[in-house]
């Protein structure tokens, strides 16, 4: 049993790492099984927290499923706003990728095409090239809402960066894919979990021992809610003016408003300034008015989750001054980077991004730099740090939207169910419902309740006991 | 915080998308904008009442 956070290939994993603790001694583990009663008893009321509320609306990753046992989250000691130097901004990214990949001699790197995963990749290739290891890539190809398949782009973007490497592509076509195993980690808390174990077993295939991703490209670099001060204060008058219109265009006067309070709420009690901050950048998430999925013990105990979560964030907001620029960047950060990959996945998987080091150095970046106006292509305005990570060359093909699969999504959800009664309705944590009224609740729903159901099938098959709402 | 509702952000299941971003896409068309704007002062205030009770209810 490890009695303090420990690392694997000689990388950093407070994040990436999933470390589980027993409530009764605080001793660590990452596997929880190692730490549970010789009866072993896991918690549907913590399943129902991936299933409905806050929790399912923000995907919040899952808690531990097991009685007794908590996932581990140390919190990261965060420094303030504006005092990173954003000149270091690639050589911490090439820090954080070399973190990343260890001492793996051979590596994969999983390719979008988008900004994320493409500065994760390009950042991978220099160094892998330098220290003669092996680099692949997976690219699933998909469509994007104006059917431009992935690969095709992928092919492209190679060709014009010059880049010569092994790529795989994954055809979206599911149905042939084996299921991942079962893991006692808890449920999966991906969606094309298909998709990605056909990645793993690629990555496993051709001798690779880390999977690297894009993920949390957007959270930690992204530009957020309430850059309007720091771009006011930096005189960018062009820029505020761009930031501000799209609030109006995509979202609503709500955020419009939110950027002017966010100026002057310091004169405000802190709570009238937190109430106002959630229901300005938080609304959908805190209050998102969807019908009930869960049976009424279970949506009761999950309100309680929430309310303590609610009371939680409200003293860290107040620890950090009740600024909503620090609290729009927490919020987008966290507790999702505690869990960004899929967990129970055989390989070690990484991103860059979430690295731990390099989330605390990103945190501390002038927030003004996150948003600039350059360019015809809105969505690029938001990713102002990513693009000094990419090469010049690749401009011209980087998505000029942001890439949505809703199409192959609905057709994913609407078969990711089997047909008959589900082993969480039997239990009693949901309400009778089919797969249709699932996917009318919330498009992602079903594979929630897939994964859910598919774990707890797992659980009872390994001879668990459920332990119902209390 | 997720924002993953599709089809405003449908994701691709790969994960949730950065709030900001989606705000250089199209707006939802179905949805006109002043219809817009009055649901979301309605949610703003249902949302800012609802924090209070919960937020008093733990103090």
């Amino acid at each position: 049993m490890r009695s303090e956070l420990g690392t694997s290939g000689g990388v950093s994993d407070i994040l990436s790492e999933p470390l589980y603790s027993r409530t009764e001694d605080g001793a660590l583990d990452g596997d929880p099984l190692r730490l549970v009663a010789p009866t072993r008893r896991f918690s549907l009321e913590r399943l129902a927290l991936l299933l409905d509320g806050l929790p399912f609306e923000a995907e919040f990753p899952p808690e531990c499923p097991w009685e007794g046992v908590v996932r581990h989250r140390p919190p990261l000691d965060l420094p303030p706003l504006g005092s990173s130097d954003e000149s270091a901004l690639r050589e911490e990214f090439a820090a954080a990728v070399s973190r990343c990949l260890g001492d793996a001699e051979s590596a994969v790197v999983l390719l979008s095409g988008g900004m994320d995963s493409w500065a994760v990749f390009v950042q991978a290739w220099e160094q892998t090239r330098r220290e003669g290891r092996r680099l692949s890539a997976v690219v699933w190809n998909l469509r994007d809402q104006f059917g431009k398949a992935t690969a095709s782009l992928v092919h492209r973007q190679l060709r014009a960066v010059g880049i010569s490497c092994d790529l795989h592509v994954l055809p979206a076509e599911w149905r042939a894919l084996p299921e991942p195993l079962w893991s006692p980690l808890g449920p999966r808390h991906d969606y094309y979990t298909r998709l990605h174990q056909a990645t793993v077993d690629h990555a496993h295939d051709i001798g690779a021992t880390v999977l690297l991703s894009g993920q949390g490209g957007d959270e930690v670099l992204g530009a957020w809610n309430h850059l309007s001060g720091w771009l006011a204060r930096g005189r960018r008058w062009r820029d505020l003016r761009h930031y501000l219109a799209a609030f109006g265009r995509g979202d609503s006067m709500v955020e419009v408003a939110g950027e002017a309070a966010a100026l002057a709420v310091r004169r405000l009690p802190p709570q009238t300034s937190f109430q106002l901050y959630v229901a300005t950048a938080l609304r959908d998430v805190v209050n998102s008015g969807r019908p009930p999925v869960l049976t009424d013990p279970y949506r009761e105990s999950v309100t309680e989750w929430v309310e303590d979560w609610l009371a939680a964030r409200f003293a860290s907001f107040r620890a950090d001054g009740g600024d909503w620029a620090t609290a729009s960047l927490r919020d987008s950060i966290f507790p999702w980077a505690y869990d960004a990959h899929p967990l129970g996945a055989p390989i070690r998987q990484r991103s860059p991004f979430v690295d731990d080091r390099f989330v605390r150095y990103a945190f501390g970046l002038p927030p003004a730099a996150r948003f600039r106006a350059e360019g015809p292509h809105p969505y690029q305005w938001y990713k102002a740090l990513h693009l000094r990570l990419l090469p010049p060359a690749l401009r011209p093909l980087l998505p000029e939207y942001k890439q949505s699969y809703s199409d192959a999504f609905r057709r994913y959800v609407l078969d990711v169910l089997p047909e008959g009664p589900l082993l969480v309705e039997e239990l009693g944590l949901v309400r009778p419902m089919d797969r249709l009224d699932l996917e009318r609740v919330h498009p992602r729903l079903p594979i929630v309740v897939r994964n859910v159901e598919r774990w707890v099938a797992g659980a009872l098959e390994a001879g668990a006991e459920p332990v119902t709402a209390r | 915080m997720g924002h993953s509702d599709l089809p405003r952000d449908s994701c691709g299941g790969v994960r949730r998308c950065g709030g900001n971003l989606l705000v250089a896409n199209a707006t939802q068309p179905s949805e006109s904008a002043v219809r817009r704007n009055a649901r979301a002062v309605s949610e703003f205030w249902a949302t800012f009442r609802a924090s209070r009770k919960m937020l008093n209810k733990k103090r």
